[in-house]
């Protein structure tokens, strides 16, 4: 007949206050806690280029390479030309969280692990439990240039997207950025539908 | 033999300085800088020559008096921790540039100037701190003359202090030059937080599109020949990346709301906090004014203090304080005022008084209708009577709360269940005196309407007494069952309780409203309504 605590209902007490020969607890306000984690928010098909212009897309042997592409060959090379940038809601602030997958074939999430950048065979998750992970990165605009991106690892500080010349191929890859000013790790982001 | 009276006479001559044989080294530059004054900053550079190409040399820097045959330095790497010396113009001695020396910094190998001073002239000389044999006589000499502008007063020309727009084109000039066309200008070499701009001669350095990397301190160094000699005019240049300034007025983040609700008697800070859009000439203004019918002033209190900075915003906060919240203040209106350049905004409070919620009595109290057949022994308290003296006698008279009996304080003549219902709503607490007779009599239908009253009201609370044991009837309501199961109870004892200072009471007490302010309840515990809840499943 007693009433009964609600189920999971733990309380902490953090204070005591004495009263009127009483003795009063208060309450822990834990309300504003969480644990570290990125929580999956809604996606952004986009079409990314490097300050070139070069449109990035996504080859036959699921390489990520930059090409000079008219408009009209961009929409054509759908899907290999249209990424899927998730954003994900980040327990700290440290700029907008974001995952970048491509739907050629199978679904392939970017993945910046051991500083080598490679498209695993994975949907963007729901959650991620750490601060950092190999295919979160920070997008942040450039200071000045509101229109153009940048991608920083959320698991390498310091280290952005970056587009290099590689014998005749314009690649992808993960660099530590030149402090001296370095447009390599400046991309655009053209937002689909 | 030799050798070693050469290192006694060192000795004996040597005094806080370990002094050297200054002459010996390879003078670099004479430098000349043009001071007005203005605390225009100056930077020395510790450039050792290299036996190969240099990286470090623009080949027009090196003075004609150098032969290239004397270059005791060996070139390697670690001659970036280097100590500096000045020799004062007059025939003062040798000293020792370290971390106390004012106004001057040392940054790896570089010599930082924070003011240009006359007194700063003098021969400057560096040499590495670690020396290996062979680096021993490596040390660099360079004469620096500080010239007077006395004809320009200070912002009038070329300031060492420029802004670029990020975005935008933009340029860097070169204090002391003034704008000439390019075939009459000399050729200029830039250095940018140190590094040499080997693409950068001209003056002025032209930018295409400035971002954010532009920002920092240039050096800009041209040739200027004197009658005898060839001196390096330098000055130093601090460039800033800004964005183009704002064209909103500043915006209020805090308050949001018109009206705050306060407690009388009771402190009170009142927070504003305004972000304001970039301005190259930032003047930013943050007040609080009262408004108390057709006056108003401004409110003094401390300045505003910026909370948050970036690259486009900065937020500043100002705060009012109140000691004690008085009559006045609730009629007054607050008002906060922000403004920039483009203009102004304004957000007002005005302050409520808490209210109480209205209601007559602390607790309604409810028990079952006595019949002396069921009471046990006749010597313990029946259930009428702790409802109807020992409750009064210790909940009002002792500790000061408002009862409602219905048979005490409920004209007669009324409907009962509408009477019920009445004095249930304006009571902050119910009681229940549960017994065998309470759940199987009509009374039970006071805690029915209770438990639905209470549904519609978060305000009303209700508490059970267990006087005694019972059976749950079958065929009380659901609610009412679920009520039994859920809402606080406390247990009556018998004479152990009867004290009011005992643990009952306590109890009940934990329940009761707190009397003090107009029926306004105490937040802290908020113990109560997460554990109890009624709305909740088992």
């Amino acid at each position: 007949m007693a009433a009964e605590p609600v189920e999971d209902n733990c309380i902490s007490f953090v204070e005591m206050k004495f009263i009127n020969n009483t003795l009063y607890f208060v309450a822990e306000n834990d309300e504003d806690l969480e644990s570290d984690y990125f929580g999956k928010l809604e996606p952004k098909f986009s079409v990314i280029r490097n300050l070139n212009d070069q449109v990035l897309f996504i080859n036959q042997e699921t390489q990520p390479i930059f090409e000079d592409m008219p408009d009209s060959d961009c929409s054509d090379n759908a899907p290999q030309t249209i990424f899927i940038i998730c954003m994900y809601k980040d327990s700290l602030t440290r700029g907008l969280a974001v995952t970048i997958s491509v739907h050629y074939k199978k679904i392939c999430t970017l993945s910046c692990k051991n500083k080598i950048l490679s498209f695993k065979e994975m949907s963007p998750p729901d959650n991620i439990d750490d601060e950092g992970s190999d295919i979160i990165f920070f997008q942040r605009s450039v200071p000045g240039h509101d229109d153009k991106i940048q991608f920083e690892s959320s698991l390498y500080k310091g280290y952005f997207l970056a587009c290099k010349k590689e014998n005749d191929l314009f690649k992808l890859i993960l660099k530590k950025k030149d402090e001296n000013g370095d447009k390599s790790v400046m991309f655009t982001v053209q937002n689909k539908k | 033999m030799l050798s070693l009276s050469w290192v006694f006479l060192w000795l004996i001559a040597g005094g806080k300085i370990k002094g050297f044989n200054t002459s010996d080294c390879s003078t670099g530059k004479l430098l000349r800088t043009y001071s007005a004054r203005c605390g225009e900053e100056f930077v020395l550079f510790c450039d050792f020559p290299e036996p190969q190409k240099s990286h470090f040399y623009h080949r027009s820097q090196l003075s004609p008096t150098q032969s290239s045959e004397h270059l005791p330095c060996s070139g390697s790497k670690n001659l970036s921790d280097v100590q500096w010396y000045l020799q004062p113009p007059n025939r003062d001695p040798l000293v020792e540039i370290t971390q106390n020396y004012p106004h001057v910094i040392q940054d790896k190998s570089t010599l930082h100037f924070l003011t240009t001073e006359m007194n700063n002239a003098g021969s400057y000389i560096c040499r590495p701190r670690i020396r290996s044999p062979k680096d021993e006589a490596c040390c660099v000499k360079m004469i620096l003359e500080v010239k007077p502008k006395t004809n320009m007063s200070c912002g009038s020309s070329i300031s060492h202090e420029q802004l670029l727009l990020l975005g935008s084109m933009g340029s860097i000039y070169c204090p002391g030059l003034s704008h000439q066309n390019d075939t009459q200008s000399p050729e200029v070499t830039w250095y940018q937080n140190g590094k040499l701009l080997s693409e950068k001669r001209r003056n002025p350095i032209e930018v295409d599109d400035v971002y954010d990397y532009h920002q920092g301190t240039y050096v800009c160094d041209y040739i200027q020949s004197d009658n005898s000699s060839l001196w390096t005019v330098r000055a130093v240049v601090r460039v800033k990346t800004i964005v183009k300034n704002t064209n909103l007025k500043p915006d209020i983040l805090d308050p949001i709301k018109d009206t705050l609700e306060v407690e009388l008697g009771k402190p009170l800070t009142l927070n504003c906090t305004a972000r304001f859009g970039f301005e190259i000439n930032f003047k930013p203004v943050i007040r609080w004014y009262v408004k108390d019918s057709d006056q108003e002033w401004e409110v003094p209190t401390p300045e505003g203090r910026s909370v948050k900075s970036t690259l486009k915003n900065e937020v500043i906060e100002r705060v009012v304080f109140l000691k004690e919240v008085t009559q006045s203040d609730l009629r007054r209106k607050f008002i906060c005022f922000a403004q920039n350049s483009i203009g102004n905004t304004t957000q007002s409070i005005q302050l409520k008084e808490k209210k109480g919620d209205e209601k007559e009595f602390d607790a309604f109290i409810s028990c079952g209708k006595w019949s002396s057949l069921e009471s046990g022994a006749t010597s313990s308290l029946s259930e009428e009577n702790l409802a109807l003296s020992l409750f009064p006698e210790v909940l009002e008279n002792k500790y000061g709360y408002t009862l409602c009996l219905l048979e005490r304080d409920v004209a007669p003549g009324g409907v009962y269940a509408e009477d019920i219902v009445s004095i249930i709503k304006k009571s902050r607490r119910g009681i229940f005196i549960l017994s065998p007779s309470y759940v199987s009599g009509p009374s039970v239908f006071e805690l029915q309407a209770a438990v639905n009253i209470a549904l519609e009201d978060q305000t009303l609370k209700l508490i059970l007494i267990k006087f005694s044991s019972f059976q749950e009837p079958e065929s009380l309501p659901p609610l009412v069952k679920k009520a039994l199961r859920v809402l606080p109870t406390v247990t009556w004892r018998g004479f152990k309780s009867v004290p009011p200072n005992s643990r009952f009471w306590t109890q009940i007490r934990y329940h009761m409203p707190v009397k003090s302010s107009k029926g306004f309840t105490w937040n802290h515990l908020r113990v109560i309504p997460r554990i109890f809840s009624l709305e909740k499943t088992q």
